[in-house]
């Protein structure tokens, strides 16, 4: 292309690559590997009885996938995460560009959302058996309480970022209060929103697995739980690294989907 | 005597209910000339711009155009932003084309003219880069040429080169001055630069510093019909400079 910015550049830009797709695929696996084997070698030093090699854990893995343990678990523990991760995510955004919006609504709302981010708040989720019995919704109210705050958090940080010579400049065109909203403000906003998508997922899977180890013993939680109890370690193991895997799945599709929905380049 | 276009009658601006930054402006602006807004930094230049561009309520006094007080923005002035203020996400084209955008102008027109005023202030074949692609008079060529788009009558400029080097800054000067023989307009042009005000101006006003209010007014009545870069050897600018600087000098201590 004609760009005569670009006639006097340092060949920095166009020489060595570090990093090219297919090169960060190959390292990924490879720190695997070497996580792997560390812990092959760790389960067969006999540390502990509870700490099975990696080969074991991973016939587990296998043998679950097949014999229909995973499947029944997250038959029980899907449903509500997904209800839950709406609610968080729409939710979440909702309320975090409302408060960046309105500044009226701020005093109101900030103060709840700062306590629910900060307080440990993993302690109130045995509370909400008392409210909800042994229920789906108790889990649907751990993961909303998990998640919610964060992204309400980020998605209101980031409307607050916006430039403010960006929005004069959008005044002094005269540009309406939606024009100013969908081109000027969520655009900047856009990163933030995303990243507290991000966290809000991953507090929506701490939120899942509480509940279910807490309260209700069902799904993933009761999954890990029951075999801890019968000593099957292997199994205990297996179903932590599904649930790792499920949730670092979603959030590396999440990453994928704001990439393509929005290319970084645009964003310097 | 000239027309003027706009007037601006005892505006006083006080910040935060303690900061007087601005203080008795009585100023009147000529149609189709260009008029500096000289004085020290943090003198008030920047606050009575946006007096003007109705973006901040003075506190006192008011501003007129063509006799009729102004509420707010306008379509009669359009703002150049001292840092460009573009949108990092958006090419030069729909950076340019924005002001229309706003007003709600079709895709197809919106283009249409913003490819054209992109092609008058020199950024043609950059109009899908994005602004951190560009250097920073290409940065400002942008937003001047945002300002055109919308065909006000009066330009708005805040100290719209300072943020370019010193080569850049002569360029664009010119540039703007050849481009202000072809668009009619009315400019009020902040500027820190003694150099810059008389080099641009039919009429520079000075400001002193805190509350900023209007020192002098002075008036370089320098031939710029004929070449653009013979300006600066002509005995006139330099005794001006010179003129201007012994004046502001006491306000700069
Ligand atoms: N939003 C604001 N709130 C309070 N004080 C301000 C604000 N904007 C500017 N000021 C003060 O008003 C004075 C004039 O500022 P400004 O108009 O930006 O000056 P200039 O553009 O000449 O550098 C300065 O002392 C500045 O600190
Ligand atoms: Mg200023």
């Amino acid at each position: 292309m004609s760009d005569p910015n670009n006639n006097f550049q340092t060949p920095t830009n166009n020489s060595v690559k570090f990093g090219t797709k297919s090169n960060l695929l190959l390292w990924r696996l490879l720190s695997f590997l070497i996580v792997f084997l560390i812990w092959e070698l760790a389960g067969r030093a006999d540390i502990s009885i509870a700490f099975p090699p990696f080969s074991k854990v991973a016939v587990a893995f296998v043998s679950m996938i097949f014999n229909g343990e995973f499947t029944a678990a997250y038959a029980d523990s899907l449903p509500p995460l997904l209800i839950g991760l709406c609610i968080t995510i729409i939710g979440g955004v909702i309320i975090g560009i409302s408060i960046g919006l309105v500044r009226s609504t701020e005093w109101f709302i900030m103060p709840l959302l700062i306590i629910f981010q900060t307080a440990p708040v993993s302690a109130l989720i045995p509370m909400l058996t008392y409210i909800y019995g042994i229920s789906d919704t108790a889990k649907v109210v751990a993961i909303v309480i998990l998640g919610m705050p964060l992204v309400a958090l980020n998605s209101y940080k980031g409307i607050q970022a916006t430039n403010p010579s960006l929005l004069e400049m959008a005044k002094s065109f005269r540009a309406s209060w939606f024009d100013t909203i969908l081109f000027v403000i969520l655009p900047s906003a856009q990163k933030m929103i995303f990243a507290g998508l991000r966290l809000g997922v991953s507090g929506a899977f701490i939120g899942i697995v509480l509940a279910e180890l807490l309260i209700t013993p069902t799904g993933i939680g009761d999954l890990i739980t029951y075999n801890r109890f019968v000593a099957h370690y292997d199994k205990m193991f297996a179903t932590i690294i599904s649930i790792l895997a499920v949730a670092g799945l979603t959030l590396g599709g999440m990453r994928k989907l704001e990439d393509l929905l929005f290319p970084s380049e645009k964003n310097e | 005597m000239d027309d003027i276009i706009l007037k601006t009658e005892d505006v006083g601006v006080i910040y935060d209910g303690s900061i007087v930054a601005l203080e008795n402006v009585s100023l009147n602006v000529p149609t189709g000339k260009l008029t500096a807004i000289l004085g020290p930094s943090g003198c008030g230049k920047t606050t009575l711009l946006k007096v003007i561009a109705g973006l901040i309520e003075p506190s006192t006094g008011t501003v007129k155009i063509r006799d009729k007080e102004i509420i707010g923005p306008g379509p009669d002035r359009a703002l150049v932003f001292q840092d460009f203020a573009l949108l990092p996400w958006a090419t030069v084209l729909q950076n340019v084309a924005f002001g229309l955008r706003a007003q709600g102008v079709s895709k197809r027109e919106r283009e249409k003219t913003s490819l054209n005023y992109i092609k008058e202030v020199g950024l043609s074949g950059f109009e899908d880069k994005y602004p951190h692609q560009l250097s920073g008079g290409m940065r400002q060529r942008t937003g001047l040429a945002r300002a055109l788009t919308v065909n006000s009558d009066i330009l708005l400029m805040d100290e719209p080169f300072s943020a370019v080097d010193e080569q850049m800054r002569r360029k664009l000067q010119e540039d703007l001055l050849e481009l202000l023989k072809i668009e009619n307009k009315t400019v009020i042009f902040v500027t820190h630069s003694i150099e810059e005000a008389v080099y641009l101006a039919d009429q520079v006003v000075i400001l002193s510093g805190r509350p900023g209010s209007i020192a002098e007014i002075v008036y370089p009545e320098i031939d710029r019909l004929g070449e653009i870069d013979l300006i600066r050897r002509q005995p006139r600018y330099v005794e001006l400079v010179d003129e201007i600087w012994s004046s502001l000098k006491s306000y700069v201590e």
